[in-house]
């Protein structure tokens, strides 16, 4: 891209010619055209992005610590106990000794008709948190029956990190 | 002539300073995003470890069951008990292998990075009791006297706490006497657990075991005064009980004596089992020196009754009486592992990944703290 400017010095009758050459302008402008179209598509494709969101990996783990200690109450035979006996407290009280202190719980137990049968609220933690937090996991759980009785349980545990 | 080249010289420095702004600005924009990736790169790695930990059992299978033990015999790590139908269930051979001071051998942090293939990254791994109970001494005497404070890791009281408290006690050089009591705490988690002994006791041990909720800790405090007297080196692998000789008031390098094993006590979850009676042959002898460094049993079966620590009755010399050690000491705390690995502190970007989960050793639940960070 070259630009030539042609001028006439009417003065002394005689044309000259003058070239004044702005390269290195227009270079400027090419190279800030470029990068504005650099970022602009940058900030476009970020906006399209799908990142690997840390929440996300949040409430996996948050799945898997609660799994984790529905299974080893489950193992100990103390969570069919608790569930069949109606012990609602000392359910609570072992969840709230088996999952980390920073993590809050609500927990509900439900039959096979989807009947809540937990009278008595299995919670940690303000109910609010569980209304107002974005990020909460759920964790199912099935427990067929206590001793030799098939009456199976439908839990529902949702936990959230402080 | 000039102006050319100042303009060129204008559009370098400008194309300079826009790619420098771009360099700091993009990441800049990108920052949250880096972050997330930095933080699932880790979390992915941790979780990958800490499966591989929990879930595999190592190789060869039983590597923490070998005696004597090598720390090239475990050739892949995983700290799983082999044969377990259930998930989360760790082998107490392994995880001893983790406890410094263990007399029978045990894997240090390099060899354990390199095994499990974390040079770039530091850990540090905790096995800890679900809840701590604290006990203060105020005994006077031969009057044992101990206020126990059961909380939540968070700190916040336990009430109700089941309480069970087994004193082992020994009067100058006649054998081991037991007493038992129970209590359950006040709504601060607090309980008093005392007993009037004779007065000619010499020494002795409290066994705790604290419920909460049907699940429980077993940990264990002593008299006062002289406690690096009460606990030795000592461990238990598979049916096979190490000793080895303490230092500490009454076992002074070079002291002269003998030193006999009395008798041998295993505590688990459901108690305190006496296992061995000695007959003060060389058997059972510990001096300073020679061949007598250290005392080693082994009891087919043992495992079974998933032992948590051991109690050792023995006769010292100057002037001869009975005495009581624990050990080993972290099992006795009721911490398998208080510590294993490095500081946290090393973290090249400060951040750290914490996991946990619980776990279940030896028909006791605890829980598995894992650390991990970046280090380069």
């Amino acid at each position: 891209m070259y630009c030539t400017n042609y001028q006439t010095d009417d003065m002394e009758g005689i044309p000259m010619n003058k070239t004044k050459k702005t390269k290195g302008q227009m270079r400027l402008v090419e190279a800030v055209l470029a990068s504005f179209v650099i970022i602009f598509a940058i900030t476009f494709i970020n906006a399209f992005a799908v990142t690997p969101l840390s929440p996300r990996y949040e409430i996996s783990d948050l799945e898997k610590i609660g799994n984790n200690v529905l299974h080893d109450l489950d193992e100990k035979g103390l969570l069919g106990r608790f569930i069949y006996d109606e012990n609602w407290e000392t359910l609570t009280l072992a969840l709230m000794v088996s999952l980390p202190p920073e993590i809050y719980f609500d927990l509900t137990v439900y039959d096979l008709d989807w009947n809540r049968v937990n009278n008595a609220t299995i919670r940690y933690g303000d109910l609010e948190v569980f209304e107002t937090s974005s990020y909460i996991a759920s964790v199912t759980y099935i427990v067929p029956g206590y001793q030799a009785d098939y009456n199976p349980r439908l839990l529902i545990l949702q936990l959230v990190r402080r | 002539m000039v102006a050319p080249v100042y303009d060129h010289v204008t559009a370098l420095i400008f194309a300079c300073a826009l790619f420098v702004s771009a360099v700091v600005a993009v990441p800049a924009i990108n920052y949250a995003n880096l972050l997330y990736v930095d933080q699932q790169q880790l979390r992915n790695v941790a979780l990958e470890v800490l499966n591989s930990m929990l879930f595999d059992t190592g190789y060869p299978l039983n590597w923490g069951s070998s005696n004597p033990f090598n720390e090239n015999d475990a050739v892949k790590f995983g700290l799983a008990l082999s044969g377990s139908s259930s998930f989360y269930v760790l082998d107490p051979d392994k995880v001893s292998r983790l406890v410094v001071g263990n007399p029978s051998g045990t894997l240090d942090y390099e060899t354990v990075r390199t095994l499990l293939g974390l040079e770039d990254y530091g850990f540090n791994i905790k096995i800890v009791p679900p809840f701590d109970v604290d006990a203060l001494d105020k005994s006077e005497g031969s009057n044992v006297l101990f206020e126990l404070n059961v909380t939540f890791k968070n700190g916040n009281p336990i009430p109700n706490a089941h309480v069970e408290a087994t004193i082992l006690y020994v009067q100058r050089q006649s054998g081991y006497f037991t007493a038992e009591m129970e209590n359950s705490t006040n709504c601060l988690g607090r309980c008093i657990i005392g007993k009037g002994l004779p007065s000619s006791v010499t020494d002795y041990i409290v066994v705790l075991k604290t419920t909460v909720a049907n699940l429980a800790t077993v940990s264990s405090t002593f008299m006062e005064g002289s406690w690096s007297q009460h606990v030795m080196n000592a461990s238990i692998v598979g049916g096979n009980i190490t000793l080895a000789i303490p230092e500490g008031p009454g076992w002074e390098k070079g002291s002269a004596g003998t030193r006999w094993v009395e008798s041998v006590l295993v505590v688990n979850k459901e108690g305190v089992w006496p296992i061995y009676y000695g007959s003060r042959s060389n058997k059972d002898k510990i001096t300073w020196g020679g061949a007598y460094w250290g005392w080693s049993q082994l009891f087919p079966g043992l495992s079974y009754y998933n032992p948590l620590f051991i109690i050792f009755n023995l006769s010292v010399p100057n002037p001869r009486r009975l005495v009581l050690f624990l050990g080993p000491y972290t099992g006795a705390s009721g911490y398998p592992v208080f510590n294993f690995g490095g500081s946290s502190a090393l973290s090249s970007s400060g951040a750290t990944l914490k996991l946990q989960r619980s776990v279940e050793i030896a028909g006791m639940t605890y829980i598995f703290e894992f650390l991990l960070w970046k280090e380069t």
